[in-house]
Formats: structure tokens, sequence, C-alpha cells
């Protein structure tokens, strides 16, 4: 092991421009990736940070109002599901959400629980029996219009053709005007920085009159995690350069799939090891020099120039993990045992043994 | 290894000490000079300069879900620190965990507490502390917008049970304190009210902010939690109902201590052509004449920052004042909160007076181990405007060169040109040492007795206060030179302070089953293991009082 964390400080440090990402570990190997890249001087990004990104643009551009998990479970009365996939990223989340009705607050108790699904795929996946869910028709290319339209009607203003009609329009923003505590829910990955703003907007505009809070849903593969992590580290979440020695933010510039295909990073530190999630090679992996930091038993078909088989995060070694039912970060005690380390510990090494090798 | 500090003017009013004397340091602390004449292994000459125990933050927004959201609301703010060093106001925020403690330790501080940890959130705050270098953190964790607290009350539990579930609360959280934030006003804000008093009822619970204010007041006080009940009182900001909720919640006190936070946000009278009137003089008497209340200011400073609190009717109310335009307001479990941008201008007659208003109040409270010094960072300015401040309150000479700077109409609204006070070193040292350490119940720090952690600050004296508070000459912590000529020479890593008090059993297991039914949630997500901070000894332990 020594010898192969040597080799790759020796191979970064021959490195032009490292990129440090998959990024799919627990809190401490996302620290210790980015103390990594910083030693570097490479950039760093999390594997699935476009399927966020579209929030923290969104939320940076405009702000946003946001609510927990657990505070929608227990209040919200009108719930506003946007788009075909809105549960995608987390298909267990309605069965958290909506198993009872809201048992908090003088006006949502006992009132029961209505949503509109805006969008609706054909196939509405199950949900549980004490939410009343309403269809309500849109192709996906029009859901950010359709939000436009609502939030202009709720305004008085008028709007043109688009993809629902006036009238319904005009109903949809009266019910959730009619909320007591309403919430929209939507997963970023299936929108864009414009599209989330809008619906931003929206839950800003609704709470002029009322209450109405706003829930992405995300995914289980650590990127929000990765995201606080980066920011309260650097300032900046993702997407960062080292390579002028300070952090370097542009999320164009630094986007490690950008980066790899057009050749400007010349080796790639891809760290995939989380229980429960898909360790499977990056696409671009024939194209880059790969550093492969994942869990015992991971067979690419473009073999990594190193390899490191690590624990599982979450499963193997106690750790602290993004939930998103939470919310928030949570402790994970170890549920099994495997004698590999931790992918942190490989990390810190490496960067260990680069401080070393720098010069002074 | 024994060190002697040499020849060093030591101001430390814990002691009763203000002389030119030497120091000695052994093993992370300070101790008496060597009875057998055992020759020190360094000397440090500190001659011609200012000693003083490390200086303590009471009130100082440095980590956590809030504090994160404003970095990622703000990315400018950071690109400003990169792109021109020196030259902006948002040039010293110190945005990052890493300038966080590197920028404090420089100025002298070593002990700095993060006053507003949601429970959900402990974990989270914790991890952010654990990655701030040098200085020693602590934590207040927020209750009193929280449904299971509420529904006590509600309900007509008993104190011991009340006690019991703050007790689980600050051992799970590791707090080092309870603090209460617009008591009620989140919760009623989830309801759709939007002004909330101190007498007003949360809808459902039937509870006023009063009730929870003071049950909380019994459960701390009689837990023997060394700090008092830290209260963040309703209707910050609002012109004339502010000072009434800071008035009234002063004379809820009745006997038992109680600490206000940043009361120049609650200075506001609504007297005036503009509706905005100083209460400072008014505010400052109240306090002077309530020996049980202590208080920090929340000072004001001009330029560029962002407001980060877990009072969500407020911030949410505030997001008109936002600059830039853009706000983020959480709907989060009990408090919530909101991340509100602000630009305070020194043209602004509002923002202007805000600024003489704090400095009104900590000029006019006469007693300073009752008045502590903060910005409430970063809301009323980044903590890195503490030098300035420092010269604000020394030498009337500063403030008279920005009173001149200020819009004409502000002075007519302000006795500030009237105030002749300076702080005396002794003072400083009182309201950022000494009366801090005491306030929180850690005796090993904020004075330089034999024991004392040797957390020492030492300053080169000269007329520019700003410059000197500024740039510490020497920073030690826990023995170790951190600082020298204002410059970080050494990265240690400090620990976080907290209390374990012991909660019935009972309780622990009530709360499981609350947890799991009403939030679906695991009770052990609440608590904060050693193991997740991914650090050896995270965590120093101080002792409750009873």
């Amino acid at each position: 092991m020594e010898e192969a964390v040597r080799a790759t400080a020796d191979r970064i440090g021959r490195s032009r421009f490292p990129v440090v990402t998959g990024l799919a570990t627990d809190l401490a190997g996302i620290k210790a990736a980015i103390t990594l890249c910083r030693v570097a001087g490479g950039a760093i990004d999390h594997a699935t940070s476009k399927e966020i990104y579209p929030l923290i643009s969104a939320l940076r551009d405009g702000g946003m109002m946001l609510g927990a998990p657990a505070e929608i479970r227990r209040r919200a009365d009108r719930v506003l599901i946007v788009g075909p996939d809105a549960f995608a990223p987390a298909p267990d989340l309605p069965q958290f959400l909506f198993s009872n009705g809201p048992d908090l607050g003088e006006r949502t108790t006992g009132g029961g629980r209505q949503a509109l699904w805006l969008g609706a795929p054909s196939d509405v996946p199950h949900l549980p029996k004490a939410i009343t869910v309403e269809r309500v028709g849109c192709p996906e290319e029009g859901i950010v219009d359709a939000l436009a339209m609502i939030r202009a009607a709720l305004a008085g203003h008028r709007f043109g053709d688009g993809p629902l009609p006036a009238e319904r329009v005009e109903a949809i923003a009266s019910w959730l005007k009619g909320a007591a505590f309403g919430c929209a829910i939507f997963s970023p990955a299936a929108m864009d920085g414009l599209g989330v703003e809008m619906l931003a907007g929206l839950v800003f505009d609704l709470n002029a009159e009322t209450r109405f809070t706003s829930l992405p849903v995300f995914g289980p593969e650590q990127a929000y995690a990765a995201v606080l992590a980066t920011t309260w580290s650097t300032g900046f979440p993702l997407r960062t350069s080292f390579a002028r020695g300070f952090p370097d933010h542009d999320p164009q510039l630094f986007e490690a799939g950008r980066l790899v295909t057009t050749g400007e990073a010349d080796l790639a530190i891809h760290v995939a090891a989380l229980d429960g999630t898909n360790a499977a090679e990056p696409e671009w992996a024939g194209r880059v020099p790969v550093i492969a930091v994942t869990a015992t038993g991971d067979a690419w078909i473009h073999t990594p120039e190193i390899g490191f088989e690590v624990a599982l995060a979450g499963r193997d070694h106690d750790g602290v993990l993004f939930d998103g039912t939470f919310g928030s970060f949570v402790p994970v005690p170890a549920s099994a045992e495997n004698d590999a380390p931790p992918a942190s510990d490989i990390l810190a090494a490496i960067a260990a043994a680069l401080g070393e090798a720098a010069p002074c | 290894m024994l060190m002697r500090l040499k020849d060093g003017h030591i101001v430390d009013p814990a002691n009763g000490c203000d002389v030119v004397a030497d120091l000695f340091i052994e093993d992370g602390h300070i101790v008496d000079p060597p009875a057998d004449g055992r020759a020190p292994g360094e000397i440090i000459d500190c001659k011609g300069l200012i000693v003083m125990a490390g200086a303590i933050d009471i009130h100082s927004h440095i980590a956590g879900g809030h504090v994160n959201t404003a970095r990622l609301l703000l990315p400018e703010f950071h690109r400003a620190f990169q792109s021109r060093p020196g030259a902006t106001a948002l040039s010293k925020v110190g945005w990052t965990t890493e300038e966080t403690g590197l920028r404090y330790a420089e100025m002298g501080f070593t002990t700095v507490v993060e006053p507003a940890m949601a429970p959900s959130s402990a974990l989270h705050a914790h991890l952010e502390l654990a990655d701030i270098p040098i200085i020693d953190k602590a934590t207040l964790v927020v209750l009193g917008n929280d449904d299971f607290l509420m529904g006590m009350i509600r309900d007509g539990e008993s104190e011991n049970a009340i006690a019991d579930y703050v007790a689980w609360t600050v051992s799970a959280s590791r707090a080092l304190g309870v603090k209460c934030i617009n008591a009620g006003g989140s919760a009623a804000f989830k309801e759709n009210v939007r002004q909330f008093g101190f007498d007003d009822e949360v809808p459902d619970y039937g509870v006023s902010s009063r009730k929870i204010v003071k049950t909380l007041q019994t459960a701390v006080t009689g837990l023997g939690i060394a700090h008092p009940l830290h209260v963040h009182c309703n209707n910050l900001g609002v012109p004339g109902d502010s000072a009434a909720a800071a008035e009234a919640t002063i004379a809820a006190a009745e006997g038992l201590p109680l600490h206000l936070a940043h009361l120049q946000f609650y200075g506001y009278g609504a007297e005036g052509k503009r509706r905005f009137s100083s209460e400072g003089q008014r505010l400052a008497e109240l306090v002077n004449a309530t020996e049980e209340i202590t208080v920090d200011i929340g000072q004001v400073m001009f330029g560029q920052t962002v407001t980060v609190s877990a009072d969500e009717l407020r911030q949410f109310a505030g997001r008109a004042q936002a600059s830039p335009r853009k706000s983020v307001i959480f709907d989060h479990e009990a408090n919530g909160g909101g991340v509100v941008p602000m630009d305070y201008k020194q043209s602004s007659y509002f923002n202007a007076l805000q600024w003489a208003i704090g400095l009104e109040l900590f000029l006019l409270i006469k007693d300073p181990s009752r008045v502590f010094f903060t910005t409430d960072h970063p809301n009323g300015a980044p903590f890195t405007a503490y030098p300035d401040i420092f010269a604000l309150l020394m030498d009337r000479g500063v403030r008279q060169r920005w009173l001149e700077a200020l819009p004409k109409s502000v002075l007519e609204m302000t006795i500030l040109p009237e105030i002749t006070r300076e702080y005396t070193l002794k003072e400083i040292a009182t309201m950022t040492r000494a009366a801090p350490a005491r306030l929180l119940g850690t005796a090993d720090r904020g004075h330089l007795g034999k024991g004392a952690i040797a957390d020492i600050a030492a300053y080169r004296p000269g007329d520019d206060k700003a410059a000197m508070f500024g740039r510490a000459a020497y920073v030690f912590k826990d023995g170790t030179l951190v600082v020298q000529d204002g410059q970080v020479v050494n990265r240690v890593a400090g620990r976080t302070l907290t209390l374990r008090p012991e909660a019935d059993k009972a309780m622990a297991k009530r709360l499981e089953t609350y947890f799991d039914e009403r939030y679906g949630l695991p009770a052990r997500w609440f608590e904060v293991p050693d193991y997740a901070i991914g650090r050896d000894d995270p965590f120093k332990v101080v002792p409750c009082r009873r």
C-alpha cells in the first residue's frame, strides 16, 4: 500500500492539471479529497454535481425558501409536485413525507393532505393513501412555462398561451394560494437553473399572503455533502481549482467531465466507494489516466493506472453522510466489517506523500 | 518546557492585576514563578507590551447550516477576498472555516461561541467548528420554537421534566448553553403570523413568548448551566416594538440571570420624521438598573455584510432590505431561519443611527462585566471590524472623526457626541476576557492566574488602537506561540467546549419514541458522537455548577 501511495503521489506530481472527482464517499473522504486537491493544485468536482447545480445556480442568483423534509411531513397541507421525475433521485421519499396527514399547526392538522402533480408521469409511482393526488398533464418541456403562467396568474398579470389552459392555470394559482402551509417538491436534476429560479420566485410570491416552502430532492451520492464541505473549506460549492494557489471557482470551467473530455485535465483521481450507490466506471474513463479509489471488486473496462481498494462508506466504517430525509449530516456507525481502509485514509496518505515531495 | 514572558504590562482584572511583571507558562498552563530558580527554556521579551488573557467572543455566527448557506448565497464575497486583498471591506471577512480561525487568532481571540445551533443541525455545526484552526469553540443550542417544548408547557408538565428535556438536548448536541430566538415567533410564522410580541401566544399551543422564555430560564438555572439563558428578543429591528420587547424581557428576568443578545438591534424608537430614533440611552439605563441582566451589543459597522439568523419571521420581513436582492429563508423544524445580505451605508440615516445606537449602549452601560463586545458577526459587521470598534470605544477623538462623516440629521438624534467616556485597558480586558469567562462558566480561561490555560495575547500599545488590537504582537494558545507580529506562525487545533448534563433515562426513551413517531427520524441523528467529528479528542467538557 505504501508503495502505491508513493507511486500515486509521484504520478500526481508529474501531472499538469489533475481533477479530483467522483467523491461518492463519506464526509471524511470528501474532506480528504479537498485537501489532496489543494496540495495537488488540481480541480475538484463531484460526479453528479450537474444534478444539483441548477439548484446552486438558482439559489445564489435569486435566493429561495427551503423546507426541511420532516417539517413538511408534519405540516404541509398542499403539495405541488413539479415534473415527472420529482422523486426519481429518492424513490422512498414520498413514503417518508406522506404516510400520515399533517399533525402540526392549527391551520393544517386534521385537514388532510392534497397534491397537484404538474407534469405527472403516465405511470404515477405508488404514493401513500394519506395524500390525495391530482395529476395535471403537462409536457416536461412546458413545465417552466406552466410555472411562469401560474406565477403570472397569482400576481394578477396577463399571460399568453402555454402548456395549460388559462382556466386551469387560474385554478392552480388559486389552489396554491389557499394552502395553509404549502410545499413545492422538485428534482433539481430534472430542471435547469432558470426553471428552479422560476419555481423559487413562485414560492416567494405565495408567501406574500400565506406560507409556502420548497423541497429539492437529492440522490444518495453525497453531491450535496460535497457542496457543503467545499463551501465551508473554500468558500465555493465544488467546481473549484487550486491551480493558482488559491480556490478559484468557475462552474463551467472546472466541471470535471468537461476538464477530462477537453483534455485540460491530464489525470483524474476518482473516488467511488459509497454503500447503496452506483460505482460504475465513469464514461470518460478511457480518455484520461485514472487513479481509482473504489470499493473492493469493482472491475472497469478501462483499467485504472493505479487502483486502491477501499471500504464502503456508510457500511464498513463509522462515518458521516448527508441524509436527504433529515436535510443535514447524520452519524452513520459501521454495520459490517471490512479490513480495507476507508477512502479518507488513502486520500490523506497520498496528500501527505505529495506534500512531502513538493518543493518548498 | 518552562517559558517566561518577561517584563510585560499585565492587565488581568480577574486577578486584580495591572502591573509590569513576568508570566510563566508550562505544559499549556500558567504557573507560578519557579521557586527553585529553575531557568526557563525560552524567554519572550514583552517589555513595553500589554499582556492580557486570550479574548473570548460570546456571540459570533461562525459555523453551521445558516452560516454555510450565507457562503453559498454570496460567492461574490469570497471573490472579493481573492482578487482585491486589503482593498475592500469584504477582503477581511474571514469567510471560510480556515480564515475564521486565523483572523480571530491574529487579533488575540482564543475562544469563540457560535450562538445559534439548531438541534437538527448540531452535527453540521460541530463539523465546521472542528475545521476552524487555533481557537477553542463552543455553541449555544436553540430551543423555544420546538414542538416538544411548547407541547410540554401547554400540557403543564413539571419543571423537572422540562429540565430533563433541556439537559438531553444540551448534552446530545454538545452545547455549552441554551439560546432562545424570538421564542414562539418562528412557530407562529409557520401559522402565517407576521407580528409576534412577548405576550402573544403561539397558535395551536396557547403558549406565550414570555412563558417560553421564563420556562427555559428556570430550566437553565435549575440545571446549573453557568451561562444564563441567552435571549434573542421578539421584534428585532422594528422601530418602537423592538425596544418594547427588550424592555419587557429585561423586566421578566425577575432576579434570575438572563442574557440579551445584540441589544443594539432593539435600541430603536419610532420618533422623528423618519419614525426611527434612538432608545440607546433608555435601554442602557434599564440594563444599569437590572443587575441580573447581561447584554452583548451587535455593533453595526459600515460596509457589505450578511445577516444570518434563526429568527425566521424577522429574516423573512428583512428580505425587503436585502442588498444584493436575494435571500434564503428556511422552514426547518422548530426555528428555521434566514440569510439576508445587508449593505450598511454611512450615508444612510438609518444605518448611521444604528451605528450610533450601538456605541451609545457600549458607552452608557456602566459595568464592563455586563456588556459584551460583539458585532453579532456577521449581522452587524464581520468580526474583522473589531479593531476599529476598540478604537471607537477607547478614543473619543476617533469617534468624533466618524461622527463628522455621518449625515447631519443623525447627529440630532443621538447623544453620542456628548459622551466623553473612553474605555480603559482594564475595562477592555474585563469586557473581552474576565467577564466572558465568568458568563460562560469557563474558569480555565479569561485570566492569567495560576492554573489558567495559557491563552495569552500581547499587544504593542500605541495611539492607534485599531492597529494595536488588529495585529497582536504575540498570541499563545495553550502555551504554544501561534501568532507573532500579527501573523499566524503555528496552526494548532483548538477544541470545542461542551456541557454534559445528565438527563433522566426516561426522557431519552420518550424522545426516541417522539422523534420516531412524529418526525420519522431516529433520535440518534440529533446526537453528536465523538467519532463523527473525525478528530482525536474534539471536545472539552466544562462542569455544570450543580
